[in-house]
């Protein structure tokens, strides 16, 4: 998988100096964290629905290879045609082959994360076919050639201005920054290319090995024209995104929207079986399902690093998170943001080039508490930390640090002697209030200044009186 | 004839699965220590009937939801949306249930001067991109949020409920059930045959969007207006 997470340091200590856009992105992610409380309060079974969930996950990727079977063989008894995709390469010449024999010039897609993994459009655009985005955030940002910053709000980083702006400059309409008739923009220009694209190309959020049916859930429409309109409809899943029972999508459908946009339910989930069968008017002619492997069958290596397979891509964590608050998803320099970004990042890539964004996190833990599935996402990244530092890629100033520490913690005697030499040294630095400078710690930290007096020396001057 | 990829995957999954956690059989792991929990019972509802229920959800999320006891009274309610709202361009479905109902006629003989037909096979995109109105009939209804499933068949096309700006569902009471897994479960068990629908589609409400600003924005690719009408049989 491609990154740039090696520029995250450089990159989050300029965002943290913008002011304005933290401000921006704190009120729009603590905006989703209400409405996302306030359709939670109310359900009375709500961590029942988690354990279920996160057992359900379990299940499903400790029996993948079965399951990934099963789903085949169903989906190829519906008429859709299963290929298997071990790389992004591979995925993404299999659905430029499919586009050439269509001999297609226009391409619609919803929303979808693995595509943007594995750069598609990029691939799709180089071929000289048009591609366009049409969920409303993600053709936004498609527009401004950015790629999206969270989740689930492709486009929570622009002011109503700006968009307005990249409109008016883009798409040649007068200027307006109302949201509402931006969208009616949108709309129209979108129409016209879902009824002229020969493929549409669409994520899924589960696929259901009993029935062979790919599921997606949204809410402004685009995916029901994607899947619906154009002749061929290629779909591309995570391999990690098989369940095993049409039975489970119910536990799923009650915690999704709920965690990933505040709502009950979306205002549309497509249960996608088959092509169009003799007689029915639309729906496409060919289906493709594309199982994307790309690295996710090495993580299953890790017993305890699966979990980060059970993700539903909900953006919750995104939201509580104090580090993504702070600087925004295109800093972590990954498809993958966030606190599970930190997490599936350094695996999809490689702990060297990710190795900074487990330790982009203050293990606070209101990501692992926010989760639906509930990911243990913090001890994922404390084990990541541990591999990082087992794999020698940390600072070797930080190592030498932490073996003197061990070493001063092992000897009595040494730390006591370090202890008054600390405390001796300390008063060397007035100016400072007394905190020693240790290299890189102190870059943003104070080190605490040392008590005046050991307990030891405190409780026995208590004795002797 | 399987792929190397697919065959190397497959492999590969199989292999590291094998690798246990120190903690904790695999058998312990696989097996849910409890059934299967879809509830998101909430507890306002408690008390409620199942319709008072899809009443209350549907229209928290901008949908319309109006229950008629006769026939007559469906026309009239009908008839009244249609000229309140000056839906001019009408295309109902094939579905027998709305065929009983005689709409076609009805309206088509009151709203002088507008177009009112059935999908048809030829351009069907064409007519629903100017129709103001699709008129279905339903499968199920969820009451617990508010949910209407459709099955998209050859009387009842998928973009009859999307493409035109504004969608109306005729349902009858006994199509309603308590939650979507209830009805997943009969979905599943009714001798439906599976090579007869391609899709099944859950709405709930308006198609929507926050994509700027946070800032709710109703009719995005999808209708903007959203009315149900409820056949409740007179007890």
């Amino acid at each position: 998988m491609h990154v740039t997470s090696k520029e995250f340091k450089s990159k989050a200590a300029e965002k943290s100096q913008d002011l304005g856009a933290r401000r921006r992105l704190r009120g729009a992610t603590q905006h989703s964290v209400q409405s996302r409380n306030s359709v939670v309060e109310d359900v009375l079974n709500w961590e029942g629905l988690r354990e279920t969930a996160h057992w359900t996950k379990l299940y499903s990727i400790e029996h993948l290879a079965d399951l990934l079977e099963e789903f085949e063989r169903n989906a190829t008894a519906n008429g859709m045609k299963v290929y298997w995709a071990e790389t992004e390469e591979q995925a993404c010449k299999y659905i430029l082959d499919v586009a050439r024999r269509e001999r297609a010039s226009l391409i619609v897609k919803s929303k979808s994360m693995v595509t943007e993994e594995i750069r598609l459009s990029h691939a799709l655009e180089k071929e000289g076919i048009e591609t366009v985005e049409t969920d409303l955030g993600e053709f936004i940002v498609q527009l401004a050639g950015e790629g999206p910053s969270h989740i689930t709000t492709p486009a929570i980083h622009k002011t109503r201005e700006d968009i307005g702006r990249l409109f008016a400059d883009q798409l040649g309409v007068p200027y307006s920054s109302d949201p509402a008739h931006l969208t009616g923009i949108a709309r129209d220009v979108l129409r016209e290319k879902f009824l002229k694209a020969q493929i549409g190309i669409s994520g899924g959020n589960f696929a259901i090995a009993e029935t062979g049916e790919i599921i997606i859930v949204e809410n402004e429409g685009n995916a029901r024209l994607t899947t619906t309109i154009p002749r061929i409809h290629v779909a591309v899943l995570g391999i990690e995104k098989v369940i095993p029972h049409l039975e489970d999508l119910s536990t799923f459908l009650a915690i999704l929207p709920r965690s990933g946009t505040g709502q009950r339910i979306t205002s549309y989930v497509s249960l996608i079986r088959s092509p169009r069968c003799a007689g029915e008017l639309d729906g496409p002619e060919e289906i493709h399902v594309v199982l994307l492997d790309n690295g996710r069958s090495e993580i299953l290596a890790d017993p305890k690093m699966r979990e980060v397979l059970y993700c539903i891509r909900c953006g919750a964590c995104l939201n509580v998170c104090p580090v993504y608050q702070t600087v925004g998803g295109h800093t972590y320099g990954s498809v993958y943001p966030g606190p599970i970004g930190s997490a599936f990042t350094p695996l999809m890539a490689s702990l060297e080039e990710a190795k900074d964004l487990p330790y982009a996190s203050s293990l606070c833990g209101r990501c692992s508490e926010i989760c639906p599935v509930k990911i243990d996402i913090h001890h994922l990244l404390l084990w990541l930390r541990r591999k990082s530092v087992s794999e020698r890629l940390t600072n070797p100033v930080e190592r030498l640090l932490v073996q003197i520490w061990l070493m001063l913690m092992r000897s009595e005697g040494l730390y006591r002697f370090a202890s008054k030499a600390g405390r001796l040294l300390q008063s060397l630095f007035p100016k400072r209030n007394r905190s020693l400078p240790i290299p890189i710690w102190s870059k943003s930290r104070d080190f605490p200044p040392l008590a005046p007096k050991t307990f030891r020396e405190l409780w026995r001057d208590l004795e002797n009186e | 004839m399987h792929s190397q990829a697919r065959e190397n995957i497959l492999k590969r999954i199989r292999e590291n699965l094998k690798i246990q956690a120190t903690t904790g059989s695999i058998d312990e792991r696989a097996h849910p220590p409890f059934a299967i929990q879809s509830s998101a019972q909430r507890s306002e509802h408690i008390g409620m009937t199942p319709l008072e229920i899809f009443e209350k959800e549907l229209t928290l999320v901008g949908g319309n939801v109006k229950k008629v006891f006769s026939r007559e009274e469906l026309h009239a309610s009908l008839l009244d949306l249609c000229q309140k709202e000056n839906y001019r361009n009408i295309t109902l479905s094939r579905e027998t249930f709305i065929e009983e109902l005689g709409l076609e006629k009805r309206l088509s003989t009151q709203l002088t001067g507008a177009k009112v037909a059935k999908v048809s096979a030829e351009n069907l995109v064409g007519q629903l991109q100017h129709a103001d109105v699709g008129i279905t009939a339903c499968e199920f209804l969820a009451a617990e949020t508010g949910t209407i499933i459709l099955r998209a068949s050859t009387d009842a096309p998928r973009t009859i409920s999307l493409l035109p700006r504004a969608h109306v569902v005729v349902a009858r009471e006994e199509q309603l059930l308590p939650t979507i897994a209830v009805c997943f479960e009969r979905l599943q068990t009714e001798a439906i045959n599976p090579a007869l629908s391609s899709c099944i589609t859950l709405i709930t409400g308006q198609s929507r969007t926050a994509d700027i600003e946070k800032v709710l924005v109703k009719g995005v690719h999808g209708p903007k207006d959203l009315y149900v009408f409820i056949m409740v049989t007179v007890k």
